[in-house]
């Protein structure tokens, strides 16, 4: 259904903003709650580096440490890089396809409370007796049963990881929805935004796999109540294939919107239109098709999946994903390209992700993935993807979005010493985690030996991990600093070539006064070049 | 691919074409239930986005406070099937008087 404008004033305040149905408060709400999160567990990651800066235990014992990793990792995926990409959803989907609001405004609402919900329940279990949760994120049995890993802060962590995970399901919903029955007239699914078709697929494995871990959290929920699901001797295998085929796909939900993202900076700061539309869609459907059937790569030590089925799917990824590459790469070959700071970011991440996804076709085959599996490679590889990958974009999507969300400007010159500490912190930190995981350096634990030859790297390490905390804390002033002091930026300050920049900045309440013609899935480009 | 139901088909396309090719290593029910159950799945999100009528047109509030705590109902009931049974009768009497005022939003609509 559409909704109707209120005739009222909008309402100002904390509750009114708490209880908004208005799509863009709701993205607001989530990016916001999801940033703070970042900064909270990115001070566990902190705290974990200084740890492992030297031999011995200085700063957290080793039960502490074990919490701190679980936080962090649990922390990041449910509770920071999922919501941030559906914040940006919320918020910029209905504007890119030109609807006044979002499918089920009351829905989304109720998917940002939920995931709040989510959020304190798992950090709740700090505050308990036992402690918090300290099996990693996957919470595999029988470590994460009620023997060997006894408290509340367990069960708190299960359940709050359900209703983060079912909040984000709930969000998923209504981002299909209004891309399925709100489009603007002449909005073919052709003609959809780059970003918008990212989000087609993401929001396709969202609503496919994110129940499949919902109910094996409550299976295992119900296991540490004495019920005995996975207790069987292929028990554990079971719930590991029923978690990966949440996790992985979880990857890739991590990973297409900020593609989108990136196809949107690219094709603007390179003044040309998106190069191999078509090419882009077929192989995002392929590709978020292949990465639901890649799951037991994860499991290739257990010695139960069919390797080489898993290992053709995983290396089969390559293809769609350098189709990807090649679009967004072509779409700068010709272009008058503007060094912005979303376009520095945007390079970066091209550069970073190749890293990311290169060590992950390396892993993909099961050979090397016996000699790295459960190693700081590992650590390295996906820190490549979701932070030097995922993270990259998201602040060339803030940089790019911040002028449509609040009016102003982001400050150039603090945006480009933020993405230079940044590039170098991130690679400090992380690549020397290639070398202590081929070196036989183990993840998950919280001290080593001086004689194992791992203390230079993980001092370098943790020296690139501070210097990415600086780089946030440069981003987090340049906020207030643009907020306080206001650059105003116009209704398009880029010269954008989607729906959004064809609204004020910030947009009204019901998005648009008028619409331009949608003639192609850039409809501000065809009325600048005259074809509309 | 103009209309959304051909874009989920082809997607479910892909996985039962990906699922067959597993069929071919393992019949595993577990394995193979799964990309065959996510495949079934877009089909039905398939069907739906083919029955979809002509949206309604339907006032919402630009706020809505039940809705927020039919929420944090859900949230503590949730965390109070761990924590206690007094939790749980909170969150689920909240997510009652949520729900009704949901309803009453929507009655007023």
């Amino acid at each position: 259904m559409t909704t109707v404008a209120s005739e009222r004033p909008v309402p100002r305040g904390l509750l009114a903003w708490a209880a908004a149905t208005d799509h863009k408060r709701v993205g607001v709400l989530t990016g916001a709650t999801a940033l703070v999160l970042l900064l909270v567990n990115g001070a566990f990651a902190l705290v974990m580096r200084s740890e492992l800066a030297w031999p011995g235990t200085q700063i957290v014992g080793l039960k502490t440490y074990n919490e701190l990793f679980t936080a962090h990792g649990s922390g990041m995926i449910y509770l920071v890089v999922t919501p941030l990409a559906f914040a940006l959803a919320v918020y910029f989907v209905p504007l890119q396809v030109g609807a006044a609001e979002i499918a089920g405004p009351r829905f989304a609402l109720l998917g940002f409370w939920l995931y709040v919900c989510g959020a304190v329940a798992m950090y709740s279990g700090f505050l308990t007796q036992e402690g918090a949760a300290r099996f990693g994120w996957t919470a595999f049995p029988p470590l994460s049963d009620s023997t060997n890993s006894p408290g509340l802060g367990s069960d708190l962590w299960l359940l709050g990881v359900c209703l983060a995970v079912g909040g984000m399901f709930v969000l998923s919903g209504c981002v299909l929805a209004t891309i399925v029955r709100l489009r603007a007239p002449g909005m073919t699914m052709l003609r959809l935004p780059v970003f918008c078709w990212t989000m087609v697929v993401t929001t396709l494995m969202t609503l496919t796999t994110f129940p499949v871990l919902i109910v094996a959290l409550t299976l295992l929920e119900l296991d540490r109540r004495g019920v005995g699901v996975f207790t069987s001797s292929g028990g554990p295998a079971a719930y590991q294939h029923l978690f990966w085929f949440y996790g992985h796909p979880v990857v890739y939900v991590m990973f297409f919107p900020f593609v989108g993202a990136m196809g949107e900076v690219i094709a603007t700061f390179s003044r040309r239109r998106f190069f191999g539309y078509h090419a882009f869609v077929i192989s995002l459907l392929a590709f978020a098709a292949l990465s639901m059937s890649v799951w037991a790569h994860h499991m290739f030590t257990t010695g139960q999946v069919t390797n080489q089925y898993f290992s053709l799917t995983s290396t089969l990824i390559a293809i769609p994903a350098g189709i990807e590459y090649f679009d967004l790469i072509g779409t700068m070959i010709g272009g008058s390209i503007l060094f912005r700071t979303p376009m520095l970011f945007a390079i970066g991440f091209l550069l970073l992700f190749l890293i990311g996804g290169l060590s992950g076709i390396m892993v993909a085959s099961p050979p090397i993935d016996y000699h790295v599996h459960d190693s700081f490679f590992i650590v390295a590889h996906f820190h490549y993807t979701l932070f030097a990958g995922s993270m990259f974009a998201f602040f060339a999507a803030v940089y790019y979005w911040f002028p449509k969300v609040t009016g102003a400007f982001l400050r150039e010159g603090l945006g480009k010493f933020h993405f230079l500490f940044m590039f170098v912190g991130t690679n400090l930190t992380f690549f020397p985690m290639f070398l202590l995981g081929e070196k036989g350096m183990p993840r998950r634990v919280g001290d080593y030996r001086g004689s194992d030859g791992f203390t230079g790297l993980n001092l370098i390490s943790t020296i690139g991990a501070f210097l990415t905390a600086l780089a946030i804390a440069i981003f987090v002033c340049n906020v207030f600093v643009s907020l306080r002091r206001r650059e105003p930026a116009g209704a398009d300050p880029w010269e954008g070539q989607t729906l959004e920049w064809a609204t004020s900045s910030p947009p009204p309440r019901h998005n648009f006064d008028a619409l331009p013609a949608v003639r192609s899935f850039a409809p501000l480009l065809d009325v600048r070049e005259g074809k509309a | 691919m103009s209309r959304p139901s051909v874009v989920l088909l082809v997607w479910a396309g892909f996985l039962v074409v990906l699922g067959l090719v597993l069929l071919a290593w393992t019949r595993s029910p577990l394995m193979n239930g799964l990309l065959f159950g996510a495949a079934a799945g877009t089909v039905v999100l398939a069907v739906v986005a083919l029955r979809s009528r002509e949206p309604r047109r339907r006032f919402v509030p630009d706020v809505s406070f039940p809705t927020a705590l039919t929420a944090v109902g859900i949230g503590l009931a949730v965390t109070g099937s761990a924590v206690g049974t007094w939790l749980l009768l909170i969150g689920s009497g909240l997510a009652l008087v949520g729900l009704a005022g949901v309803v009453r939003e929507l009655a007023r609509a």
